[in-house]
């Protein structure tokens, strides 16, 4: 059974994205730490335009999205959904080497374009005018490659949870972009432009992101811990929750401003009840842990997964808190958004990546981590500086937003934020630190070819690739 | 498999109610306000603009020629399209909340037709406030302070953070197309509610006795920024009922 | 011993005189030394705000010659020369502490003096302190200190009132501020011997329906009283009756009135 669930896995693809996956987060390392630079005036390209810093900025958080995220996940969609149903992917050899050519394209021109100059003032869609037509090819055809096999066991047997998350995340994405980066790019102006910016901004999290994330999260929290999950009714629960309340938040991002108050008031309402989903999800992986929390100990990567659940929790809590229209008036504007988006973008997602990642690296090189003392460095000082770095640009929100309403000159709010800023930049520095670590293993993992003999007697039996 | 296409139906159901509500509405209730072109805007070029004009008036002829509308609407969108390729938009907000104290500090506050303009295309009321916001700036400082400001931004403001912008000017440290663009843009927004005519009512009808302007003349001092306190500046203009309610701190 | 009594008493007396006196400018002095005490914890703050917002332009010395002066068109005030253009006493003298204030609070658009409304009220008063520190002007005492309060008389803004001043105004001030308030971009050096000096300064433009001093009707009437210490604008307080400088202020205010070229 193994040996045939290997078979229809094309290593090759998983081996690429991987890489090209934690190439791209280092760069958006680098260019995050460039950019709080900035912040300690200590920005070290002054009066380059290529390198201002705002672009730069562009670059980091448009690099974490379609460098990063979609990298990690397409890395492990192409590992999980054969598994998961027993089928190939639609096309490997032509289409799946294709579109790994085609995001790394695409990737590399919205980099290059934003760097020059020719971004679009949406937010997460600064891409390029002339990358979007590309973007939108390579998510229908990802959309064609993932849904085949997916389509092909639906017809035999009923689908589990993880599918119809990655089903739905794969539907939406599409339209959603195509809606973020047209519609108030060249034909709504103003209000009603932001609306839409607004709904296309949560859409991407909301809609991509989290769907996915979740599905691969139920693929692979059970295959780690080798036991089912908790519950799936639950499972179901999480879903239509968030299919029902994700779409309608997106003016939260957008609040107190002209937009209509009856879109304000749904997302602040949907953004508090998607709670309901969000604990059913995170009920459902803890209940799933329960009786294994010692596996934990051993297993680095389910440790990142589990992490990612918990900054998960934390995060969304802390989204209904945020969101009301009474703690917007100070925080909107603020670090805090910027803390929220970190924890939840990197903290979460970003972690179950590298938890993917951690776990994945080793079977597509079948060999063993090279050293188990560097992924605990990497993990503890990743997840640490993670932490501060929230905490720290949470107090510091807090701070701006009442120097604000204070009406204290406009440089107050800045003079008070420098501690904070100077904790950004040190936290950035201690992910840096572990980042380094990660990837010196990662590189040596993938160096190693000292197979062991279980793994030596897959590989025999499977046929597998490498 | 039936269950499997219910998914992606009601999935896909759930999406567009959800964006109707969120998106379509909002434009919708919005669709009655004109949107503004180019043209009508430059029907009421900012004084600052002339201004701009004597004080670079070799460079200005230079990337622009004479100072009048159309010269108006090519530097308002360089301008605005510089404002986007140096990424301003994710430091500076457009956008004047009725909370916290903002029509004090920066102004009137934020009203739905102000935006329906070509130069909101794609809009930029953005998400984070590094610097001030932005939309009530025009006036708030002079021409020569921005072009200081944007050569080396922490001489004249000590201890910003703003990066200042040394391709906003040629070799010879001269302002260039991209810095008169950038200065000419900042200094139209928000030029639409700045009172020009404010010393004026004493004047122009012989009836108004002094005593009538005084309260006139003593609420607004400078156009620049104080403007604002007004509680009725407060209220919107278009009938378009789309002001966040509870507008009142 | 009459004698080395009288000596006694004659001695002693002037010499308790003068220790009395001695106490008294003691005491004085002491009195003195307080206030000038509390003067100099006041400027020492004011140097603090001073260092906050102003050193960029003004400069560290409050020269007017910081590092963004050379990229202004019209320069910073030099704050050691204690000469400032816009103030509410008579030509030549020093500035209230209001005006000074009042100058920090409002700026001076349209001329790149932004405004500091949100610095709180006693940093302001502080940074007063300071600036009078600057220039030993403000030192010597000067005999009245006192600023006009104009009230604007009911004829301002009449048809007669308009063609009487436009009268005035094109005998006296259409040589700067040119035809119908349209000043046509001249410049005054303000060093007299250097026609390449970047430190000049401009009439003002009456088209850009604003004034440096503010915008107020009574502003317009100030700056003809007063003139603006250190430019060619000059005082007409002397030169022209009340009525004839408010009549003046009529006609400049039917010129703003006007739409822009």
């Amino acid at each position: 059974m193994k040996s045939e669930q290997d078979s229809i896995i094309n290593y090759d693809l998983v081996y690429a994205h991987i890489v090209a996956s934690i190439v791209l987060l280092a760069v958006v390392f680098l260019a995050g730490m460039l950019y709080s630079l900035q912040f300690l005036h200590l920005y070290p390209f002054p009066g380059i335009e290529f390198l201002s810093p705002g672009r730069v900025r562009t670059v980091h958080t448009n690099g974490a999205v379609y460098g990063f995220i979609v990298n990690g996940f397409t890395a492990a969609l192409y590992w999980a959904l054969p598994r998961l149903t027993g089928q190939r992917v639609m096309n490997e050899k032509y289409l799946g080497w294709f579109m790994f050519i085609a995001l790394q394209g695409a990737v590399a021109a919205t980099a290059i374009g934003i760097l020059a100059g020719d971004s679009q003032a949406i937010p997460w869609g600064e891409t390029p005018w002339y990358v979007d037509p590309f973007i939108v090819v390579w998510l229908l055809l990802a959309l064609v490659q993932f849904t085949t096999p997916i389509y092909k066991l639906a017809n035999k047997e009923p689908l589990y949870a993880a599918n119809w998350y990655m089903i739905a995340g794969l539907v939406w994405i599409p339209m959603v972009y195509i809606m973020g980066n047209y519609v108030p790019v060249f034909f709504v102006p103003g209000i009603a432009g932001a609306a839409i910016t607004g709904t296309w901004i949560h859409d991407a999290v909301g809609l991509y992101v989290t769907p996915i994330g979740w599905g691969l999260c139920y693929y692979f929290i059970p295959v780690i811990l080798k036991k089912p999950v908790w519950s799936h009714a639950l499972s179901l629960l999480g879903f239509w929750g968030l299919a029902f309340f994700y779409p309608l938040q997106g003016v939260h991002h957008y609040l107190w401003s002209p937009i209509p108050m009856y879109a304000q008031y749904a997302a602040v309402l949907s953004t508090i009840v998607l709670e309901l989903a969000v604990v059913s999800v995170i009920v459902n992986f803890m209940m799933t842990l329960k009786g294994r929390a010692e596996a934990l100990k051993e297993s680095i990567p389910l440790r990142w997964i589990y992490v990612g659940i918990i900054n998960y929790a934390i995060t969304c809590f802390q989204c209904a808190i945020q969101v009301l229209l009474t703690t917007q008036k100070v925080i909107h504007y603020t670090d805090w958004v910027v803390g929220h988006a970190h924890l939840i973008m990197y903290g979460t997602f970003g972690f179950w990546i590298m938890g993917f990642i951690s776990y994945l690296w080793p079977k597509v090189n079948h060999s063993e981590t090279y050293s188990k003392a560097l992924d605990e460095w990497a993990f503890w000082l990743l997840l640490l500086g993670m932490e501060l770095m929230w905490v720290d640009l949470l107090a510091g929100g807090l701070i701006q937003g009442f120097t604000w309403w204070s009406l204290s000159p406009w440089m107050d709010s800045i003079r008070y934020s420098f501690p904070f800023w100077i904790g950004r930049t040190a936290s950035g520095t201690l992910m840096s630190i572990g980042l380094c670590f990660y990837i010196y293993n990662f590189y040596k993992t993938g160096r190693k070819k000292t197979v062991s003999l279980i793994h030596a007697h897959e590989v025999g039996a499977g046929g597998g690739v490498r | 498999m039936k269950f499997s296409r219910i998914v992606l139906i009601v999935g896909i159901l759930f999406f567009a109610f959800g964006t109707f509500w969120q998106a379509v509405a909002p434009w919708l209730s919005l669709k009655k306000i004109p949107v503004k072109s180019l043209e009508d805007i430059a029907k009421d070029v900012p004084r600052e603009f002339y201004m701009l004009a004597e004080d670079y008036p070799v460079e200005f002829n230079k990337y622009f020629g004479k100072a009048d509308e159309k010269s108006f609407m090519v530097a308002l969108k360089t301008g605005r399209d510089i404002y986007i390729a140096d990424i301003c938009w994710q430091c500076h907000s457009q956008c004047v909340r009725p909370v916290s104290r903002e029509e004090i500090r920066f102004g009137r506050i934020s009203y739905p037709s102000e935006y329906n303009n070509v130069m909101q295309l794609p809009q930029l009321l953005s998400t984070r406030r590094v610097g001030p916001d932005l939309i009530r700036e025009s006036g708030v400082h002079s021409n020569d302070w921005h072009a200081a400001h944007f050569k080396d931004t922490r001489s004249v403001v000590p201890g910003t953070v703003m990066p200042s912008y040394a391709w906003f000017f040629d070799k010879d440290g001269h302002l260039n197309k991209k810095g008169l663009s950038v200065i000419t843009y900042v200094q139209w927004l928000g030029s639409w509610t700045k009172p020009e005519k404010y010393v004026l009512q004493a004047v122009n009808t012989e009836a108004a006795k002094p005593e009538s302007s005084e309260s006139v003349k003593t609420e607004e001092v400078k156009p620049a920024v104080s403007e604002s306190a007004k509680p009725e500046a407060a209220k919107p203009e278009t009938g378009a009922a789309v002001k966040p309610e509870g507008g009142k701190p | 011993m009459k004698d080395k009594l009288d000596n006694f008493v004659s001695g002693s007396r002037p010499s308790a005189f003068v220790i009395f006196i001695i106490m008294i400018m003691l005491s004085i002095m002491i009195v003195s030394s307080k206030s000038a005490q509390a003067e100099d914890r006041h400027a020492a703050n004011g140097k603090l705000v001073y260092d906050k917002y102003c050193v960029g332009c003004h400069g560290v010395k409050g020269d007017g010659k910081g590092a963004a002066a050379v990229n202004l068109l019209i320069k910073p005030r030099d704050l050691t020369q204690g000469l400032f253009k816009f103030k509410s006493t008579l030509a030549g003298s020093l500035p209230t502490d209001d005006d000074l204030k009042n100058s920090i609070t409002n700026g001076l658009s349209p001329s790149s003096m932004p405004s500091f409304k949100f610095v709180p009220e006693d940093e302001k008063d502080d940074l007063v302190a300071y600036i009078k520190t600057l220039s030993p002007k403000w030192n010597i005492k000067t005999a009245t200190k006192e600023f006009l309060k104009p009230t604007i008389p009911d004829f301002v803004g009449t048809k007669a009132s308009i063609a009487t001043g436009k009268k005035i105004y094109e005998e006296r001030c259409v040589f700067c501020h040119g035809q119908d308030g349209v000043r046509d971009n001249v410049k005054f050096h303000l060093s007299w011997n250097d026609e390449n000096s970047t430190d000049y300064t401009r009439p003002a433009d009456f088209r850009y329906k604003t004034i440096k001093r503010g915008a107020r009707v009574e502003d317009i009437y100030l700056s003809i009283t007063i003139g603006v210490d250190g430019t060619p604008m000059p005082s007409f307080n002397e030169t022209l009756s009340e009525n004839d400088r408010w009549n003046l202020t009529s006609y400049v205010l039917s010129v703003m009135g006007k739409e822009r070229r």
